[in-house]
């Protein structure tokens, strides 16, 4: 009997996961826009502030007015930095929820399942997922025509940071530490080491590590002994701590650069003093007097209890904008045909950086947008020391 | 250089048998191989940051140890309760330790990561300058302390199991457990004390990984690979083999990794445990507990 | 049906292939593999890398695939299986993370961690694998009740007693897992087509870890209990995703909660869902039957 009972509920659960069906866009009701995000897995340390922007972003809409006064209903779903999770988020918010766009996460492999999809269900994805792979086929180069990016690709950052090194710091020897089973780490270690070829630096030293590795001290001696001036570090946070501290340990005394993720609390984490620590950042996070994006920060911190500034939240306060502003500019916002065209003309969104984003047609990815570099002072606070403009 | 990588291959060594031995001990007992315990590192690499963090005056490092293996000690006898004993009781077969170790470890690491995801914890710094230099060789401080610590733990699990009547009884429960209850041994206190020790194990390793390497949900997951690898060398079961087995592997991988690069160091500790399969089926101890029929 | 529940289906279908392979190994043969999705990662890789490089049609690069994968179980299967059995689980271990090195290292061809994106698309992939799922059933099914079977369910009740019966233990074992290592080739095959995106982190060790565990929450004997919990764990998460408790929304601890769920089971019903009896219709009308019968008297 309970055999038979266990495969009742079973039945029961598994039919009312297909009774209800799409609904019918509606032309009055509210506008339903989907967001795909990492709340779990590998990635969420960074997926939920990402989240959490989306949330705050569209409710800051909504209370402006929403779009040409229709509300804004927001459904997230969760992909777990996963290909299969990723699409399975991607069909439920199209085929069941009948969203008419989706805000897409910060990391690329969930992303790149969406880029057909999209074209075919004819659902315009605005996010950041960093890859260029993501917006353009690598064969052919033809542009994904539903797939949008709002912030510089991780080439152009890599870029940013090689010509800062180059030029401002005047470092000619560089070496590079990522792991390749990351694909964020190879999508900036490769560009970097391209532009520094190209433009007169020599790459001395190229290791790497993987997943399991927890000790980089060989390959930290083995970059010291190169002759590095400088080593370029753009893995996950964990993994950087790692890095930092190898190198150091083995007696490396140049300058360390890398992404976004030397962020804080990097500097408080680190076992060895800090120097010589340059990094890329999307905005001047911690200054109040530049757009929204400190008070974004901070709202965030307050309202989550995180002990240190993300600026996934800015990301996500962009996606929305650009989203938003294309979608008033539309006839109907709900036809993501016409939405895509918009954004594809996207120019002069504010953004919460204060500046405003313009998107290349021929590449879906901005065309205006420079990366800010950032460093640590003697009390570890992060300060911004420059900025590169190379798109 | 030879001897610089030498000295850091020897501390990462430490680290791998500190693991490896966790493994071996249960496995040595129980005849499966316990996933959990990598998730039991993780766990308890938080509860050291959470007690450093939250008692004032701060407390130094070895009361830290004390604290999260007596943790240890509870978390595994709690999970020895609510799940492997149900095992015992039942006569199941061993895969099912196996597989319920396995479930044990995906569920910690989805708990961690629900609730401390935001972002890798750091230990306060134990050392003020954190290497010193003897001769032309770098030596970090972290990691004499992480080798000395481990050292003195493993001799003083050694000098238990072979010297003391407890030990003795392990070994008789390892060899044959329905007989050595027929010779008077509790074998049931047995495997309490085994999952005890292991518990200390994980606890000890949990703060010294946290030390080097930081606190984020998969650190034990993530070294439990190389544990594992290090423990079929050493000869399964057997502490000595795994321990010598665990400073070969690290003081190999770190040779192999300043040679050949780091990507292919799978390929290469794969190939190594094959070989040594092949060449000595027993493991390096030779101490061979035969399946039995 | 819409596009979501379609690709609910299909994974699902693609998780009882999966599990269909480890249940040849470890409940015909009794060994225990944590190394198959090594076996989807080289059969995929092959199918969809020779395809785009040497514009082969999909089905012969597939058989190249899936050969191949037959080869890597057989190399690997020749040293190992004289040993002991946990050596045999973690040397698959070992395995599958050199597989994940592997294909970062040939990222020439593979695209390394970045995924390997150009895989055509297939008409009426639905239909395929449903196809090919019903197949592999049928054929495990075939299998467990030919002689081949009953030699190995001999095999793995009691070694030596089917040695002295004069089976050739070390080369059915051998057998067994370049069967089920195609047929987990198989999978990631479908995979593939499926997603049309394949990364090394997608057939991650969890991947293996999580075809044991649906494997035994089914039943360890049971080939319809182990299809049975392939396609309903598969389904599980997707469910969990909109159940809110106390206003919490449960999608973040959806792994947490199945994972517990097959504690729970192993803990009070030691021997899977169905245990070593198997639903076939027959069976089920004879079992209703005997209750009638029961209620009758």
């Amino acid at each position: 009997m309970k055999k038979l009972l266990t495969c009742l509920l079973v039945l029961v659960l598994a039919f009312s996961l297909f009774a209800s069906g799409a609904e019918e866009k509606s032309n009055d009701g509210p506008i339903k826009i989907g967001s795909i995000m990492d709340l779990t897995g590998g990635a969420s340390n960074m997926g939920r502030p990402h989240s959490w922007g989306v949330e705050y972003a569209i409710k800051k809409v909504n209370e402006a007015g929403g779009i040409n006064g229709r509300q804004i209903e927001l459904y997230t779903q969760d992909c777990k930095n996963d290909i299969t999770e990723g699409l399975n988020a991607y069909h439920k918010l199209v085929d069941e929820i009948g969203v008419c766009a989706i805000i897409g996460p910060a990391l690329s492999n969930p992303a790149s399942a969406w880029v057909d999809l999209s074209a075919e269900d004819k659902i315009p994805i605005v996010g950041h997922f960093m890859d260029e792979v993501c917006t353009t086929n690598p064969d052919t180069g033809a542009v994904y025509p539903y797939m949008f990016l709002a912030e510089p690709s991780c080439s152009v950052q890599s870029y940013d940071m090689a010509a800062y090194a180059l030029a401002e710091l005047g470092l000619k020897k560089y070496a590079v530490l990522y792991n390749p089973s990351n694909a964020f780490a190879k999508a900036h270690a490769e560009p970097f080491i391209a532009y520094v070829k190209e433009n007169g630096g020599e790459v001395t030293a190229v290791e790497t590590m993987g997943w399991a590795d927890r000790d980089y001290s060989a390959q930290a001696i083995k970059i010291t002994n190169s002759g590095a001036e400088a080593v370029f570090l753009c893995d996950y946070l964990a993994q950087n701590l790692i890095s930092y501290d190898a190198l150091r340990d083995a007696g490396f005394k140049g300058a360390i650069l890398g992404a976004n993720t030397l962020a804080p609390p990097l500097a408080d984490q680190v076992k060895n003093d800090v120097y010589d620590v340059y990094f890329l950042q999307n905005y001047d996070m911690l200054n109040p007097n530049v757009g929204i994006i400190n008070e974004l920060v901070f709202s965030e911190m307050a309202a989550t209890g995180t002990e240190s500034p993300q600026c996934n939240v800015g990301f996500a306060w962009d996606a929305v904008q650009v989203l938003v502003e294309a979608m008033k500019k539309a006839k109907d916002p709900t036809d993501g045909e016409e939405v895509a065209k918009l954004l594809e003309q996207t120019t002069g969104v504010l953004l919460s950086s204060g500046d405003t984003i313009s998107i290349d047609p021929a590449t879906h990815r901005p065309n205006n947008m420079g990366m800010y570099i950032a460093t640590y002072d003697e009390n570890h606070n992060m300060v911004i020391c420059g900025r590169e403009d190379i798109y | 250089m030879f001897l610089q990588l030498l000295f850091n291959g020897i501390s990462l060594g430490a680290v791998y048998a500190l693991i490896a031995v966790g493994f071996a001990i249960v496995f040595s007992v129980l005849k499966f191989s316990n996933f959990a315990h990598g998730g039991m590192i993780s766990i308890c690499a938080y509860i050291g940051f959470f007690f450093q963090k939250t008692v004032k005056p701060t407390p130094p490092i070895w009361v830290t140890i004390l604290f999260t293996s007596l943790c240890g000690i509870v978390m595994s006898l709690f999970l020895d309760r609510i799940v492997y004993a149900s095992i015992r009781r039942n006569k199941s077969p061993k895969n099912y330790y196996f597989l319920s170790s396995l479930t044990i470890s995906i569920i910690i690491t989805a708990i961690l990561n629900v609730f401390f995801s935001k972002n890798p914890l750091a230990y306060p710094m134990l050392f003020s300058s954190t290497t010193f230099n003897v001769g032309n060789i770098r030596i970090s401080r972290m990691d004499t302390m992480i080798l000395i610590v481990s050292v003195v733990l493993l001799v003083l699990l050694i000098f238990l199991i072979d010297k003391t009547k407890v030990g003795l009884a392990m070994r008789a429960v390892s060899i044959d457990p329905e007989t050595s209850k027929l010779m008077g041994i509790n074998s049931n206190f047995i495997i309490l004390m085994t999952f005890s020790l292991a518990g200390i194990l994980a606890g000890v390793s949990g703060v010294l990984l946290g030390c080097k390497y930081g606190v984020f949900p998969d650190l034990g997951q993530s070294m439990m690979i190389k544990g594992f690898i290090a423990s079929v060398i050493g000869g399964l079961g057997s502490l000595g083999g795994a321990i010598a087995a665990a400073f070969l592997l690290g003081i190999i991988e770190m040779f192999w990794t300043y040679v050949m690069g780091s990507l292919s160091t799978p390929v290469m500790t794969f190939v190594v445990m094959l070989l040594f399969l092949f060449i000595r089926p027993q493991g390096i101890s030779g101490r061979f507990a035969k399946e039995k029929v | 049906m819409n596009n979501y529940q379609l690709g609910l289906i299909m994974n699902s279908c693609i998780s009882v292939i999966e599990v269909v392979s480890v249940f040849i190994i470890t409940s015909l043969a009794g060994m225990f593999s944590l190394g198959q999705a090594a076996f989807m990662t080289i059969s995929a890789y092959l199918t969809f890398v020779l395809a785009k490089m040497l514009h082969l049609p999909i089905i012969l690069t597939a058989a190249i695939g899936l050969g191949m994968s037959g080869l890597c179980a057989y190399i690997i299967a020749v040293p190992t299986l004289r040993l002991r059995k946990d050596y045999f689980t973690l040397i698959t271990m070992g395995f599958g993370e050199m597989m994940a090195s592997i294909v970062v290292m040939l990222e020439k061809y593979t695209k390394g961690s970045i995924g390997f994106s150009s895989i055509p698309k297939v008409k009426s992939i639905f239909w395929i694998i449903v196809a090919t799922t019903i197949a592999v059933i049928f054929f495990a099914w075939q299998l467990k009740r030919s002689r081949f079977g009953r030699m190995c369910i001999a095999l793995k009740t009691d070694e030596t007693a089917a040695k002295s019966f004069g089976i050739d233990v070390y080369h059915l074992k051998i057998k067994v897992y370049v069967i089920a290592s195609c047929i987990s080739g198989l999978a990631g095959i479908l995979y593939g087509l499926k997603n049309r995106v394949i990364t090394p982190d997608g057939f991650s060790w969890n991947l293996s870890a999580e075809m044991q565990i649906f494997l035994f929450f089914g039943g360890t004997n049971s080939l319809t209990g182990a299809v049975i919990s392939a396609f309903g764990l598969k389904l599980l998460p997707e469910m969990l995703r909109n159940l809110t408790l106390f206003g919490v929304n449960m999608q973040e601890y959806r792994t947490v909660i199945y994972c517990l769920l097959i504690l729970l089971v192993i803990n009070f019903r030691p021997e899977g869902m169905l245990g070593d009896k198997e639903m076939s219709p027959s069976r089920m009308v004879r079992a209703m039957k005997r209750r009638l019968k029961r209620e009758k008297s």
